[in-house]
This record gives structure tokens, sequence and C-alpha cells, in this order.
């Protein structure tokens, strides 16, 4: 792994264990640390599952995975992931700033609150995605894509080197939608970023590269990608 | 009402229900807001229901075997089967992902199944099960007084420990996974203070309606707030309101006191989803 490296993925494969299949097989590819990295591909096709292992929520069944200079595991608290949907039940009385504060959790938090400079930095993250003005709100009365921005305000509060999303553009519509891609174009100027996402369009507007994910990785030419061209992924033509 | 507090000036039973009543609400208000928005009121349910099995089983061993299990308290049998029963369930939830209700209904069952079968067993004639199954606010004495007080300093005490982590389980466990949280291992911290809940609300309303005691003030309480910390105060006011008003107001009548908590802190719930709808801000 170069310096200039920071997820190094070499023969990769994975197993469910109720499966037979390989739900991911001899998977190789790298991401610099200024790279903005696409991952597409059909449902089911171990987007998701690619993700999971690089968070260290799973393990590898072959190959291995370097994060950051190391295992995803030992590495996970310097990975910010946002999630497709946030798993965080609205009827729970949270507001967004508490929401916010997860991010600043660690192995070592004990007792009732959070420090000063733990909210210090949560306010900063949450002044970057522009929802300051949210921080005071309950979590259930936001709208989708507001909820996107302060999940993304979570793992830059965890001072994160790396970022991990996972479709956040769905279900939210198209004004939010390139509020949320101006907003990521700016942190890619200082972190690197790799996406799942089903939008065409966005990924050859706005990522340096793009991988499709189909049991395996294959790079993409993001630069000529229409949908003729993903038609042939789709089938297994790949061009 | 007066009748209350004229026979309370020479009846310390009274004012000692009082005070359990107050104390069991500090331990409702602290950790009824977890069992709520971590949705573990059914496996709550199954911990005061495994705790049946408990006292029984005290019962049983208290009298066949005096000699060496003489000291043994019906309520200490049902705090042991609940610490028991507490990191198995926090395992099952973890683990195993589908048919997790009819585990914990099978385990509910049996743990008052086997609660029945031990007091029918044992010798003589033992009304104390009623007591532990529906309650008896209006005898609590001072060595129950003693040990509520001590269950209760105890569930606090590790609540305040263990509240950023109970706090991100609650909000969203995958996030507290990746934090670095061992999310199994705080689960079971949790279960186990929901047990000793269970144990100290028993002596208010009984094993078989603490389950409303532990769930409804504080989803009063997190319909009425928007952050855990005010949920857990209201949670806590709202208890020490149930748990004192309707048992003097229902004092000398054949209405039981048990019963009548709960009925009205049913109705609190009520009158809260009907009047109001979930804060904005």
């Amino acid at each position: 792994m170069t310096e200039a490296t920071v997820i190094e993925v070499a023969e990769l494969g994975f197993r469910y264990p109720q499966n037979r299949d390989e739900a991911l097989s001899d998977v190789g590819f790298s991401v610099g640390a200024t790279e903005w990295v696409g991952l597409l591909g059909p449902n089911g096709g171990g987007k998701t599952t690619l993700l999971r292992l690089l968070l260290g929520q799973l393990k590898p069944e072959t190959g291995h995975i370097e994060i950051l200079g190391g295992s995803p595991a030992r590495m996970r608290h310097k990975i910010g992931y946002v999630p497709q949907h946030a798993g965080i039940d609205p009827s729970v009385p949270a507001s967004v700033l508490d929401v916010v504060l997860l991010g600043r959790l660690s192995r070592s938090s004990w007792g009732p609150r959070f420090s000063g400079h733990d909210r210090d930095l949560a306010l900063q993250a949450l002044e970057e995605t522009r929802t300051l003005d949210l921080s005071d709100r309950a979590w259930r009365t936001l709208s989708g894509g507001q909820r996107q921005r302060v999940l993304i305000a979570r793992a830059l509060a965890s001072r994160a080197d790396l970022l991990l999303l996972d479709e956040p553009t769905s279900g939210i519509d198209i004004h939010r939608e390139k509020e949320l891609l101006r907003l990521l174009e700016t942190l890619n100027e200082r972190l690197p970023i790799v996406m799942v996402s089903h939008d065409i369009a966005l990924v050859s507007h706005h990522m340096d590269r793009a991988l499709w994910v189909d049991r395996t990785a294959r790079e993409i030419d993001t630069h000529n990608l229409d949908s003729d061209s993903l038609e042939h992924f789709f089938h297994g033509d790949h061009p | 009402m007066s009748q209350f507090f004229t026979d309370a000036a020479v009846n310390p039973f009274l004012w000692s229900g009082l005070l359990a009543g107050l104390l069991a609400s500090v331990s409702c208000g602290v950790i009824g807001p977890y069992v709520v928005t971590r949705r573990l009121v059914f496996l709550a349910g199954a911990l005061a229901h495994i705790a049946i099995g408990g006292v029984g089983a005290a019962i049983y061993l208290s009298v066949v075997h005096p000699e060496t299990f003489g000291w043994l308290h019906p309520i200490h049998g049902g705090l042991a089967a609940a610490l028991i029963a507490a990191p198995l369930l926090a395992v099952l939830l973890h683990r195993m992902k589908e048919r997790l209700d009819t585990v914990v209904g099978a385990l509910w069952a049996v743990g008052m199944s086997v609660g029945i079968l031990l007091i029918k067993i044992t010798p003589g004639y033992h009304t104390e099960l009623m007591s532990y199954l529906f309650g008896n606010i209006s005898f609590v004495t001072r060595q129950d007084l003693v040990f509520l007080t001590l269950l209760s300093t105890v569930v606090i005490a590790t609540a305040t420990l263990f509240h950023r982590r109970f706090l991100a389980l609650c909000l969203d466990a995958e996030q507290a996974e990746l934090r670095g949280v061992p999310v199994l291992a705080t689960d079971i911290v949790l279960f186990l203070l929901v047990a000793a809940t269970v144990i100290v609300l028993t002596q208010i309303v009984g094993l078989i309606l603490v389950i409303a005691l532990l769930s409804l003030p504080a989803a009063i309480g997190a319909r009425l707030t928007t952050r855990l910390g005010p949920s857990m105060t209201v949670t806590f006011l709202v208890s020490a309101l149930v748990t004192t008003l309707p048992r003097i107001a229902v004092y000398g009548t054949p209405v039981s006191p048990e019963a009548a908590i709960v009925l009205a802190t049913a109705g609190l719930y009520l009158l809260v989803v009907l009047r109001r709808r979930p804060r904005r801000r």
C-alpha cells in the first residue's frame, strides 16, 4: 500500500454461511487518497457486502483488505460510514446534536455526558454540512435530505479519514440531491469517498472512477458511461 | 382520601408503601426510557415472568429445606432468576434474528409454569406468591425498603456510568458497534439493570403488572420530550405521580391499589396519546 492509497483490496472472496455460492469472488481494487469512487451494480450483486467487508463488519473468506494502513476492524474508527437509511427509530426522543455526538463515541466513552471538546467537534461538523440550525431539532422532524446531511455530519464528527456512503441520494428530491453532491464535492477536497449508487449520471459527472460490482468488481470508464454501456455490464458482456 | 392521612398517622406501613413507590419511580425513570426506546418491553415482560419461577423456587426451598434455605426470601429467588435470564435474553436478541418472539414467549410461559408448579408441590398453603404476582404495596416492610434502596442505588449508579453507551444502543446499535462499543456486552449490562428494576417494581404492582409501570410512564416521557435526559425526568415524575395518588385515592375502598396504579398509568398514557402529537421541536 503506497502512502497515497487509502484502500487496497486483493483477491477478496466472501461467502455467507447459509449460502453455497460466493457473494464476492476475486475482488481487487485500490482507492487513492484524493479519489471519489463509485460502486455500481445490480441488486444483490454484492455492493453492500463489499461495504460491510470494508467496514470490518464481515470477515473475508479469502484475500485481504487494507484500509488506511491497517485491517478494517482496527481502522474502522477512522472510517465515516453513512448508511442508506439511518437505523434511528423516529420515535426515540433524540435531538440532531445527540445523533451527531454518536460520531464521538469510542471504546473509552464512560459516564453520562460527552465532553465540551466532543460537543465542539459535533457542532463544527454540523456547520460544515450546513445543518447547524437543526442542532436542537428532534431527529424525527427532519426530512430525508436533512437526515442524510446530519448523518454525514456524524461521520465527520468522528474525524474520519475516509467516507463510505451507501446510496445517500436515494429517496431525496433533485434539489436536495444537488445540495448533497455539492457538499460531497467539497468534502472530497480533503477526504477520499467510496459511494454506492444506482445513478449513472451522478457517477459519470461527479466521480473519478467507478467499479461494477456483480460477484466480482470491474473498473468502469466513468467518462463514457451511459445506459448502453451499463446494459453490457448487466448482461455480463463487459466492454 | 382524608382517611389515608388519618390512618397514616398510626400505620407506618402506609408511608412505607408511598416511599417504596417513590424509590421504584427513580429506577423506573432511569431504566424505563431505555426499555421503551430500545424496544425491549416484550423481553422485560419475559424477565418478569421468569422471575416468578425464581420466587416459586425460593418458597419451595425455604419450606422443604429450612435448615439450608430457611433464610431465603421469595424476592431473592425472583432476583436470582431474573439476573440469570437477563444475559441469556440479551444473547438471544443478538444471535436469534428469526423466531425471537417464539422463543421469548416460550421462556415467559415456562418461567411462570415453574413458579406455579413449585408452589403447588410445596407443603402447606402459601399466599406469598399472590403478593408477588399482583403486588402488595400495603405491606412494605423496613427490610423491603432497605432492599429496594440498595437495588435502586446499584441500578442508578450503573446506568450513570453506561448512559452514553445505552443511548447509542437505543439510537443506532450499528453505529455504536462501528464506534467500538461492545454491543452485546453493553446489552447484557442493560438487561441486568432491567431485571433489577423489574424486581424493584414487583414490590409496587407485582410481576404480572410490572410491565405497565416499566413501559407506560417512559412512553409518556418519549411523547412529551425530544431528548432522552428530559424523557427520564418526565418518566420519573409520571411514575411518582401514579404510584402515589391512585394509592391514596382508593384507600379504604375495595379497589386494589396495585390495579388502580396500573389503570391510572394506562389512562394517563391514553390521555397523552389523544391530546398531544409528538413535539416537532
